[in-house]
């Protein structure tokens, strides 16, 4: 997460390279077609991790309700071959970062942890 | 630049002891310890009010004293909640770097719960006080309050302090003679047995009502005054004006309220008592001395009225105790033991609070010195009695000096004392039983009036 972070900022504080890119890289989401059976990219994140197993469990009631309606359903589409409605489609400004705030804090904490772990009083 | 740790990394070797290895500032509470040994000093730090005294000791401690206990509670449960997310993450630090920091300079962190309080305290070494009134008030103006650290850490601990104070029937008691006593506001329990629908909104609406100036004190014991009100001034500066919560009017009722349980037998008698402060009244403080029941003596059971009584039935323990509020205060006995001595012993218990109309001078002599003791135990210990002087700072903007209350303490005759029982036993009395009430007696089996 801290590496995907890293590059995207450093994209991000460079207007030339990011108005270059930009364009791409919606194009590549239009492709890859996960939103057109209804999933926002972070439902997409590898969740066989204990990080982002804590992170899941600290979602807001409302947010982890959304995200198991977004797999059922995106599921569903998998298993009869269909695409949903092109009006159900999650739109580009619908998927945002939503999993990834308490991702970051939880790899904060773990690197606070390991940093007082191997610390030496001088 | 700090002599005090110096002297204690040489080896203790009570260097400290000295007037001479202390800088010259504090040398003058040790000029003359038979008149004032420790001087309560007050003041205002940019509207936070701060009271501190300094013995030169080289540990120090810190409270903060909140007027945001269990009586003034919106929810139930509430005050509890708050109090178990102390030291929690904050906006300058996460949780686990206060902990793993105050570790690592050796200090002490608590926080306490009563009807009346929450404090947040720190016990330190004596050079470490601005990092921990940095801390503190971090912790009062800025904890974030995140709804994860209260899934995954208060509701479990808090759990577990109710857990842990609900098997000691001795707590429940005195709980149910509360909710006789008061009914309402400190009739309430003190913990969060029942958590009704609140979360961290709530917690910090309360945290926002309750966390102003008029609402808390600091209060420091074993640090220079005008340290502690230089770094107060700087570090709390963001606790705002406000109002004062209020509670319930304490009116007493007294009665009776029993309930069952399986991990013992405790039956709590209490009375109206002593509010804390300027209005202090000292001959009840000296009646539960003169009752007494906690023994000083290793192997005797002391020579206390009560302590006469648990001679006779072993297994069976009382204590006689006030307990001040900011306008109010119970004084109780608490009798535990198992269930057919209990029924025997009760009865006996009641006798001796009647028995006070008989004491002797020498009794009388005797709870004086022991009360004095006490106090001063409590006022020269670091970590002790700094609630109650918070409490009464917050509550009235005094604090009544050692001295007068040794003063009042001395000044109780055997005719107030003998008057304080006989208008207790008059009144009427706040009865909790706890444990097998098959056997258990009711209030006016014993000859208390409910």
């Amino acid at each position: 997460m801290a590496a995907v972070k890293k590059i995207s900022s450093y994209i991000i504080a460079r207007p030339a390279l990011y108005n270059f890119i930009r364009p791409i890289a919606e194009r590549y989401c239009e492709l890859s077609g996960y939103r057109k059976v209804g999933l926002m990219y972070e439902d997409l994140l590898r969740e066989e991790t204990h990080t982002v197993q804590l992170a899941l469990k600290r979602l807001p009631p409302r947010l982890a309700y959304d995200r198991a309606f977004r797999i059922r359903r995106a599921l569903q589409c998998s298993v009869t071959h269909t695409l949903l409605p092109k009006d159900e489609w999650i739109k580009p400004e619908e998927d945002v970062p939503y999993l990834s705030p308490y991702i970051e804090e939880i790899e904060k904490e773990e690197s606070e942890r390991k940093m007082f772990d191997s610390m030496t009083r001088k | 630049m700090f002599p005090v740790r110096n002297a204690v990394a040489r080896g203790v070797s009570r260097q400290w002891l000295r007037p001479s290895s202390l800088s010259l500032q504090h040398s003058r509470a040790f000029a003359s310890p038979a008149s004032a040994p420790f001087t309560y000093e007050v003041s205002e730090a940019a509207g936070t009010k701060v009271v501190s005294k300094d013995t030169g000791s080289p540990t120090a401690s810190l409270a903060v004293v909140i007027k945001a206990g269990s009586r003034y509670q919106p929810l139930p449960g509430l005050s509890h909640a708050l109090e178990h997310f102390a030291f929690k993450s904050t906006l300058k630090r996460s949780a686990l770097f206060i902990t793993r920091e105050v570790e690592l300079m050796g200090g002490v962190l608590e926080t306490s719960l009563s009807r009346e309080n929450i404090v947040y305290k720190a016990r330190f070494l004596r050079g470490d006080l601005p990092y921990f009134t940095e801390l503190l008030g971090d912790v009062v103006t800025r904890t974030k309050l995140v709804p994860y650290e209260y899934t995954e850490r208060v509701i479990p601990t808090m759990e577990n302090e109710v857990a842990l104070a609900y098997s000691d029937p001795s707590f429940v008691a005195l709980e149910a003679a509360h909710a006789s006593a008061y009914h309402h506001g400190l009739g309430l329990d003190k913990l969060s047995v029942v958590r009704k629908n609140f979360g961290v909104e709530e917690i910090g609406e309360f945290a926002a009502a309750a966390f102003n100036q008029s609402n808390l004190a600091v209060v420091g014991s074993g640090v220079p005054h005008a340290e502690l009100s230089k770094y107060t001034t700087e570090f709390f500066a963001d606790v705002p004006a406000g109002e004062t919560l209020k509670a319930h009017a304490p009116t007493y009722y007294g009665g009776e309220s029993r309930a069952w349980s399986k991990s013992g037998n405790a039956v709590v008698i209490a009375f109206p008592g002593s509010a804390g402060g300027p209005a202090f009244k000292a001959e009840l403080n000296i009646l539960s001395y003169v009752l007494g029941g906690q023994s000083t003596i290793k192997w005797s059971p002391g020579n206390s009225l009560l302590g006469k009584v648990t001679e006779k039935f072993p297994g069976v323990s009382a204590v006689s105790k006030n307990i001040t509020y900011s306008d109010t205060g119970l004084f109780y006995i608490s009798v535990d033991g198992p269930a057919p001595t209990l029924v025997k012993a009760l009865p006996e218990v009641v006798n001796a609070i009647k028995s006070v109309a008989n004491i002797t001078a020498e009794d009388l002599k005797r709870a004086i010195q022991n009360a004095k003791f006490d106090f001063y135990t409590a006022a020269e210990e670091n970590a002790l009695s700094m609630e109650s002087i918070g409490q009464s700072i917050v509550a009235t903007g005094k604090v009544p000096q050692v001295q007068e209350s040794i003063k009042a303490l001395e000044s109780v005759t055997l005719d107030s004392v003998k008057k304080a029982a006989s208008t207790i036993l008059a009144g009427k009395a706040a009865v909790g039983t706890v444990g097998d009430l098959h056997i258990l007696p009711y209030a006016t089996d014993i000859g208390l009036n409910v």
